[in-house]
């Protein structure tokens, strides 16, 4: 089967050579894919035996060393370590913490848009339009917690999409940059979707 | 002192000019010495018993031949018989009586296939001898006259194996194979039917270490070699004829028989990769996303996920050990004070609270610098339209996912990290050629327990659910397992 692709392989390089040349060139070639193919078939087997190797390497319980076992020794340890991660995550799990994040979250908020002030950074809101499917928008906003999830859904929900954005966090705001996309091809305008951005922030 | 054709009493020191109105040998042969005529009796012997002990079916016309005019053909058909007679070894045991039954059997056969003259002529024959008591082949098979009559009179030596004639004579085992010994010795002397002389050869280095007289020497498995069964193998339509051989020992030559070894060889051959098979296949199930399904990459695939695993064991240990840890800092001071990530790998391995006390400053919860290593690991995982690569260094998290198809996963994304309790720090990415890629970096809210695999694994199933859905609008979000 290889021989046959490599075979067709040539013929097109001979094609391409010219027509005349093919038939001269059918012995060296068949020569030549054959080497090619031996040397092909030589580097796989090496590059598996090496991969093997390293499978070997791996696993602990080593009991014999031919390719049969190594691949049962290397399926009983995966099996192991599965069960592991899943023992050790239910423990995880069980023994969640309650997080004590509610009194400090607020606290962050209240920093943010301290901070913000305190830094000199106003919150913004500007569109401006590309071209007549794409809008580009910055907004510059205190960070609050998972804000940018709500705007995206938000946003989603009117049909807008982002597709180039660049979202920082400094000093308590959060800079959007992007570039925004009607959903489905529609034509945005620029004054109306700002309008819109700056409702849905003062709702998030 | 000459052969007289009637009593069949040859003294192989006479002039071997037989006279008599049943023998014809060609007088312009004047020689009387009997190696002269034994060499007659040599050159046409082969002729009249190659036809025999070929495939019948193949060599209509040599038995022809051999049954047809050919005078000299005939006159040693003729001869034949008698110098069976003649001898006064084993010859006149029940032996030859069995060859020429078998002879005629078949010549009567044969005879029916041909013109009826000749039918008449070989019928009205005395039972065709073999050559065996040639004088050319007393040398070779010394041991002949003084066997026994039951036994076959032919040594080990002259084993050969066993002529196809016996097809005729499915009984005429120990006898056939006598009768073919020096047939075959002659035949080696004329060119043959290549299948014949190929399938025979190289079973006639194996029957001489066999000692059962006559016998083929392949008896059980290890008189067969694999090349020699493989050349049997493929000369498919004369193993017919050497199937049909039985004897005493049980001759393992043939399709069904003889192939045993080889075929045993096959059968295990193919259980063994077959096994072998199924193997890479169950490898194959244990990893979460496999590409490509031949073997390299699986195995290349089971080494990145065995990797993972060991990386998520260590990770959930370690945040196992935090988490005791902090609570037992919590019960002391009343305050979450786990701010580091100290990663001990031994100390994770080990599970033991005192060797991380070891490593942190004890008594300082408030203390926030970084003491000894930091908590890393690292993850990708690969699906077939999407790559992400998880890397958390402490509490920040870094993703990186690309994503092949046109599929605007950021929202997806945002949501699966509010999900996990990460903090959106920063998002860069787009529209990138074919792919969609993005990079996100968050930090990990303090108490929560997010390992790297937990995150890659979450992230990969949205991301995919919505690739094969290839929907629109984004299914809803898978629930938060926290």
């Amino acid at each position: 089967m290889d021989g046959l692709c490599l075979g067709g392989i040539g013929g097109g390089e001979n094609g391409r050579i010219g027509r005349g040349q093919l038939e001269d060139n059918d012995d060296d070639d068949d020569t030549q894919y054959k080497s090619k193919n031996l040397e092909a078939e030589r580097r796989r087997r090496l590059k598996l035996s090496q991969r093997l190797l390293t499978l070997r390497s791996l696993v602990p319980k080593i009991t014999n060393m031919n390719m049969a076992t190594i691949i049962d020794d290397a399926v009983t340890y995966i099996v192991d370590l599965q069960k592991n991660v899943k023992a050790l995550s239910d423990q995880l799990l069980e023994t969640e913490a309650p997080c004590e994040d509610g009194p400090k979250a607020s606290v962050d908020e209240i920093d943010t848009a301290q901070e913000m002030e305190a830094n000199g950074v106003k919150p913004d809101v500007q569109v401006t339009s590309i071209d007549e499917h794409k809008l580009w928008i910055k907004i510059i906003i205190p960070k609050k917690k998972s804000r940018f999830t709500k705007l995206l859904e938000t946003l989603s929900v009117c049909g807008f999409e982002l597709t180039d954005t660049s979202v920082t966090a400094f000093k308590g705001a959060m800079l959007i940059l992007s570039c925004v996309e009607g959903a489905s091809g529609e034509m945005l305008k620029a004054s109306r979707t700002k309008d819109l951005l700056l409702e849905i922030i003062k709702g998030i | 002192m000459i052969a007289d054709l009637d009593t069949a009493y040859f003294d192989p020191n006479s002039i071997a000019v037989p006279e008599g109105p049943d023998v014809e040998f060609p007088r312009t042969q004047d020689h009387p010495h009997s190696y002269h005529l034994l060499h007659q009796l040599q050159e046409n012997v082969p002729a009249d018993f190659a036809d025999y002990s070929c495939d019948i079916s193949n060599d209509h016309p040599t038995v022809e031949k051999a049954i047809d005019g050919d005078p000299r053909n005939t006159s040693n058909n003729r001869v034949m018989p008698n110098f069976v007679d003649g001898q006064a070894s084993s010859w006149n045991s029940n032996q030859p009586g069995l060859l020429q039954d078998m002879l005629q059997q078949l010549v009567a056969d044969q005879a029916q296939m041909q013109n009826g003259t000749a039918t008449q002529k070989s019928s009205g024959e005395v039972p065709l001898m073999p050559p065996p008591d040639h004088l050319g082949f007393f040398h070779l098979f010394p041991s002949a006259r003084s066997s026994s009559s039951t036994s076959p009179p032919w040594p080990s030596s002259s084993l050969l194996p066993k002529p196809p004639l016996s097809y005729a004579n499915p009984n005429a085992s120990a006898a056939s194979s006598v009768l073919y010994d020096p047939l075959f010795h002659l035949r080696n002397l004329q060119p043959q039917p290549p299948p014949m002389g190929e399938l025979l050869y190289p079973y006639a280095g194996l029957a001489h270490e066999d000692n059962n007289g006559g016998e083929f020497a392949v008896n059980g498995e290890g008189g067969m070699t694999t090349t020699a069964a493989m050349m049997m193998m493929m000369y498919g339509e004369d193993e017919g004829v050497l199937e049909m051989m039985e004897g005493g020992n049980r001759v393992k030559i043939g399709k069904r028989r003889g192939g045993n070894k080889l075929t045993k060889h096959f059968a295990t051959e193919r259980d063994r990769r077959t096994q072998l098979n199924e193997k890479y296949v169950a490898l194959r199930d244990l990893i979460p996303n496999p590409t490509k399904f031949d073997r390299a990459s699986i195995v290349g695939d089971a080494i990145d996920y065995i990797k993972e695993l060991l990386v998520t064991v260590n990770e959930l240990n370690l945040l196992l050990e935090r988490k005791r840890w902090g609570r037992e800092r919590r019960c002391k001071r009343r305050r979450v004070a786990v701010d580091e990530e100290v990663e001990e790998e031994d100390a994770a391995v080990d599970g033991g609270e005192s060797s991380i006390t070891a490593v942190t400053p004890p008594g300082d919860p408030a203390d926030r610098s970084f003491n000894g290593a930091l908590r890393s690991s690292c993850l990708q995982r690969k699906s077939k339209a999407t790559e992400v690569d998880v890397r958390i260094v402490n509490d920040e998290v870094t993703i990186k996912l690309v994503q092949r198809k046109k599929i605007n996963c950021l929202l997806l994304m945002t949501r699966v990290l509010s999900e996990l309790q990460l903090d959106l720090h920063h998002v860069s990415g787009g529209h990138i050629g074919e792919h969609y890629s993005f990079l996100l970096t968050s930090k990990i809210f303090e108490g929560s327990t997010v390992y790297a695999s937990a995150i890659a694994s979450k992230v990969i199933e949205v991301v995919d659910r919505q690739y094969y859905a290839a929907a629109a609008a984004p299914p809803p979000p898978s629930s938060c397992s926290y």
